[in-house]
């Protein structure tokens, strides 16, 4: 037996077209009810073999239903119309539509491949520097170069991981204190962010340093664009500053 | 061949497949773009009847040479390419949907063919096959888009007229005629 998987369809639409073609149903006097058992029915026996069926059939199967039910109720005629409003497309419009855009990407397709196949070359180039090249130095490549190279640590400035390391601020208050006793009394901020190798372990450090103010392990002065940490001695009372 | 012929073969020829405007001939040759694009046309006619292997592409108001299909087979044997590469069915048609109802938003795109298309979008953005063509003015100012002239080159398109037509079938006036 030959199925027709679900992945072949570009989706609910270009199903629907199929079972109208399959079922010999005729767009222009289309009769919903069929079209929704064909359609209900192939959603069934792909469920059935285990095909994923994405949310939009489901919902295209709603509107049928939705549009079926709507043609059941005789509608009261209103003189001035809704019809200033825009109208979403009715099932039909958008299924003669839809017919209409594959229809057209066929041709698409066609005038593509047949572009494809017409080479051309890429333009005629003077380069105008040329000449230039010769006065210039070894050292004024290495000197470019080093631009290059700090341009490019400028645009990729931190490492890219995807590790999924757990940092705590507590545990990164624990390094600190063991850190900070290798420095002097008084330092930049900036030391203890020298080893945060990403964004996530600069967000702790930086998290941690204000929970070692807060317990008052550390104070603060701002000079400028510097902030001077200082490292409270143990042993220090608390309340002297 | 006449003068402006030459000059404006030798333009295309450096221009390469990036192409050269009309207004841009015209400014280097000091002649209308109406005698430009005669002379384009006539040069055309020209290859044709000599058999050469190259022709004039002309979309929009860009000019470029390219090779004519009957060569194709040879110069792909020759420059060893693989099968063309092609664009999806679901490109194609997003394509054709915002070839024909541009300028369009996405939630039009998406009422017509009954799924998402935001990725598609992206795609063909980055593709330069279509960009954004301002905002609705709608509540949320959705943004529209419409097709490059990239996309008419892509296609073999002079212009857009050169699509064929939407067949334009409504059924609204007919509601009535059919019991669902």
């Amino acid at each position: 037996m030959f199925y027709i998987t679900i992945d072949q369809f570009e989706g609910p639409l270009d199903l629907m077209l199929y079972l109208i073609k399959e079922k010999k149903l005729d767009l222009f006097d289309l009769d919903v009810s069929v079209l929704i058992s064909q359609y209900q029915a192939y959603i069934h026996s792909m469920k059935e073999r285990q095909f994923e069926i994405a949310t939009e059939y489901i919902s295209e199967l709603a509107g049928l239903i939705e549009y079926k039910s709507k043609k059941l109720i005789p509608t009261a005629k209103v003189e001035f119309d809704s019809e200033q409003q825009e109208q979403p497309m009715d099932i039909v419009d958008r299924l003669l539509a839809y017919e209409q855009a594959k229809k057209i990407s066929l041709q698409l397709k066609e005038r593509y491949e047949k572009r494809m196949q017409l080479l051309s070359k890429p333009p005629t180039t003077f380069d105008h520097q040329k000449q230039q090249i010769k006065h210039q130095s070894p050292h004024d490549l290495l000197k470019a170069f080093e631009k290059v190279m700090a341009r490019v640590r400028l645009s990729n400035p931190f490492e890219l991981k995807t590790t999924n390391k757990e940092l705590s601020v507590s545990a990164r208050v624990n390094e600190l204190r063991k850190d900070i006793l290798t420095f002097s009394s008084s330092f930049l901020m900036e030391e203890l962010f020298k080893k945060a190798s990403d964004i996530q372990e600069m967000i702790v450090t930086f998290l941690a340093i204000l929970d070692m103010i807060r317990l008052q392990e550390l104070s603060f002065t701002i000079d400028d664009d510097h902030v001077y940490l200082q490292r409270r001695e143990y042993g220090q009372p608390k309340d002297e500053n | 061949m006449d003068n402006l012929k030459t000059k404006i073969e030798g333009l295309i020829f450096v221009a390469g497949d990036e192409g050269i405007t009309l207004e841009q001939i015209a400014q280097a040759t000091s002649q209308e773009i109406m005698s430009i694009q005669q002379a384009i046309d006539d040069l055309n006619d020209h290859y044709h009847q000599q058999h050469h292997a190259i022709m004039i592409h002309q979309s929009l108001d860009v000019v470029k040479f390219v090779t004519i299909d009957e060569v194709y087979p040879t110069l792909s044997f020759y420059l060893q390419l693989k099968s063309t590469r092609s664009l999806s069915q679901s490109a194609l048609e997003t394509l054709a949907i915002i070839a024909y109802k541009q300028p369009i938003t996405r939630s039009q795109i998406e009422e017509i063919r009954g799924v998402n298309c935001d990725l598609m979008i992206r795609k063909l953005q980055s593709l330069d096959l279509i960009v954004e063509a301002g905002r609705e003015t709608t509540p949320g100012r959705p943004i529209l888009y419409e097709v490059t002239p990239e996309f008419l080159d892509v296609f073999n398109l002079l212009d857009l007229d050169e699509l064929p037509k939407w067949e334009e079938t409504s059924m609204k006036e007919g509601d009535e005629l059919y019991h669902g």
